[in-house]
């Protein structure tokens, strides 16, 4: 759990609602980390155009919604792929979107800076399997 | 004295040679007689040198045609004193003549009948032949067609150009073309499309080689082509727009029960303070109602499209914006709307009055709500009447969509261009339906901070 302690959250969707819920989850699940929300897309891709990884931590995991409105998900990762390499590297971006169309699941699978399809809403069980196993692994 | 020859002519045994003038008469068709009589009388007398074309008739019924020359003979003293005679059987030549002719005509009889274009044209653009079918085009018959030049003959100078130099083609390489698809410029100014193949062409006679083509006429067959693809692309539009709606549907309702089912997991720590408790139970109430909306705009999509319990009838355009207006007043009168309206050309229509109403409505909605900052709404409306298709025209001042951005998607449901206004993105999605459901067409044009034009099209039956 060592790994998680000051790891960064980023999330990045309109609803105000999922926001709040992945804030507790993330916050119940990985008590010390540093979460950040976005209701606004555009401050979002400000944020993560200027973010910047601490030396020695694992990379900022960020929960990516895909229906928004002016910006939405799929157009963040466009802007994403004009990053330079190294901050490209140090987030890990999982779409988080309560679409169960298979159309998006696709899309996020074969997109190279996607690292995984999140369906809503976001549970302690999901991020423990998928950030909490890795970590006991990476611990090993 | 009958030759042998002439007696086998006449067909006669050569045992008898000597027949008489009368015998003679008797021999010669009834019908030509007359003729045979008088011309050999007059130029006997005249010039002593007769002949002439006629049929005779044998004894057993037989009827041959012959040519007959007769020439008087003289004495010394220039009397005359006999007659020397020779007669051809022409009845073969004859009848080959008549059977030219008959197939000539058959055939010209066939050119005429079928509904392709047929004509042969020499290097200079003259028409040498052309069929009924081929004349029509041309506002006139083949006899006033022939040996006119092309160039005087098609209005469009463009195409006889064309023409001509595929014509020049077939004849230089003596290669047959085919152009599979072509206009042609009729005389009463209609464009037709043909189908046409030309091959080199030996002109009985003259023998110079000309170019025969062959034209069908397609016209009607690529206006059903094209029909039927503007259907298939329409039919392919409308499952695409099924499509999105379904997905955006199961997304939109699935948005809330996913904050439902995150909220309930959050509910049931049970180190929640009250103050917690109560916020997210605020929340899961919003929730369910947000799931509520989604439904209940379904509903009204679904039933829209169905067009279920409206009837139609006339409308004024004039009549409707007055009644938005009336109420929204307190809107316009804040914002400092103004609202031009434009019906002098159309102000009636036989349709449903909800949905002209709804999409009205929605649209200056629209236009307040979307409206640039420090700038006075303006929204202008008008009508026009174009053939048999109304023409609606609703054009702002407003925030503008960036249509190169999201122009695939400004019709969607649930698509939003301003995330810091509040909105639904059901507005111009419900117009679109509604245009659909009447039976119309809709497009936009936009700029941003410029404002917004939407076309509205509908046919009149």
């Amino acid at each position: 759990m060592n790994q998680n302690k000051n790891r960064v959250f980023i999330v990045i969707d309109d609803d105000r609602i999922n926001n709040m819920i992945c804030t507790k989850m993330i916050g119940m699940s990985f008590p010390e980390s540093d979460i950040q929300t976005f209701l606004l897309p555009e401050e979002g891709l400000n944020y993560l155009q200027t973010y910047n990884q601490v030396e020695d931590k694992p990379n900022a995991i960020l929960f990516l919604d895909i229906n928004m409105p002016v910006l939405s998900g799929w157009d963040i990762l466009k802007k994403m792929e004009d990053f330079p390499e190294t901050r490209k590297n140090s987030i890990d971006t999982y779409m988080l979107s309560s679409s169960v169309g298979h159309l998006d699941l696709e899309k996020a699978d074969n997109h190279p800076l996607v690292k995984g399809y999140i369906s809503k809403p976001l549970t302690k069980a999901k991020l423990f399997s998928y950030f909490a196993s890795s970590t006991v692994e990476e611990v090993k | 004295m009958w030759s042998d020859e002439t007696c086998k002519i006449y067909g006669l045994s050569t045992d008898n040679k000597i027949h008489t003038r009368e015998e003679w008469e008797e021999f010669i068709h009834p019908d030509d007689l007359e003729y045979v009589r008088k011309v050999s009388n007059e130029e006997l007398t005249s010039q002593g040198y007769t002949a002439f074309h006629h049929r005779i008739r044998r004894r057993n019924g037989d009827i041959r045609y012959v040519f007959s020359q007769a020439s008087l003979e003289y004495d010394t003293y220039g009397n005359a004193i006999g007659l020397i005679g020779a007669v051809h059987d022409i009845t073969e030549t004859r009848k080959a003549e008549e059977a030219l002719a008959q197939s000539e005509s058959n055939l010209r009889l066939i050119m005429d009948l079928i509904p392709q274009s047929i004509f042969a044209k020499d290097i200079e653009g003259t028409y040498l032949f052309v069929n009924k079918a081929f004349a029509s085009l041309y506002g006139v018959t083949p006899e006033e067609l022939v040996g006119k030049k092309m160039s005087d003959s098609i209005p469009e100078s463009g195409e006889a150009k064309i023409f001509n130099k595929q014509d020049v083609e077939v004849i230089a390489t003596g290669n047959r073309i085919s152009i599979p698809d072509h206009t042609f410029t009729d005389s009463k100014g209609n464009v037709r499309s043909f189908n046409t193949i030309k091959i080199p062409f030996i002109v009985a006679g003259p023998k110079i080689i000309a170019s025969l083509g062959v034209s069908n006429e397609i016209t009607e067959q690529k206006q059903v082509e094209e029909e039927r693809t503007k259907m298939i692309a329409d039919i392919i539009q409308r499952n695409k727009d099924l499509e999105q709606f379904s997905y955006i549907v199961s997304h939109n309702l699935r948005a809330p029960v996913a904050n439902i089912m995150g909220l309930s997991e959050i509910l049931q720590i049970p180190e929640l303070n009250n103050e917690e408790q109560g916020r997210l139970i605020t929340d899961l109430g919003i929730c369910v109602n947000k799931l509520d909306e989604v439904i209940i705009d379904i509903n009204n999509v679904l039933r829209f499209k169905s067009k279920e319990g409206y009837k139609k009838e006339n409308i004024k355009f004039s009549k409707i914006i007055d009644d938005i207006k009336i109420g929204i007043e307190a809107t316009i009168k804040n914002e400092g709307v103004s609202i031009i309206t434009e019906f002098s050309q159309v102000d009636d229509l036989f349709t449903l009055k909800t949905y002209i109403h709804s999409i009205f409505h929605n649209l200056i909605s629209n236009s307040i709500k979307y409206r640039q900052l420090g700038i006075n709404p303006l929204i202008e409306i008008s009508s026009a009447r174009n053939g048999n298709t109304i023409c609606l025209t609703f054009k702002d001042n407003g925030l503008g969509i960036d249509l190169a951005k999201c122009g695939a998607q400004v019709f969607g449901l649930y698509k939003r261009f301003h995330g810091h206004i509040e909105g639904k993105g059901m507005g111009l999605f419900m117009v679109k339906t509604q245009v659909e459901s009447l039976g119309g067409k809709i497009s936009i044009e936009s700029e941003v901070n410029k404002g917004t034009i939407f076309y509205i099209e509908f046919e009149l039956n």
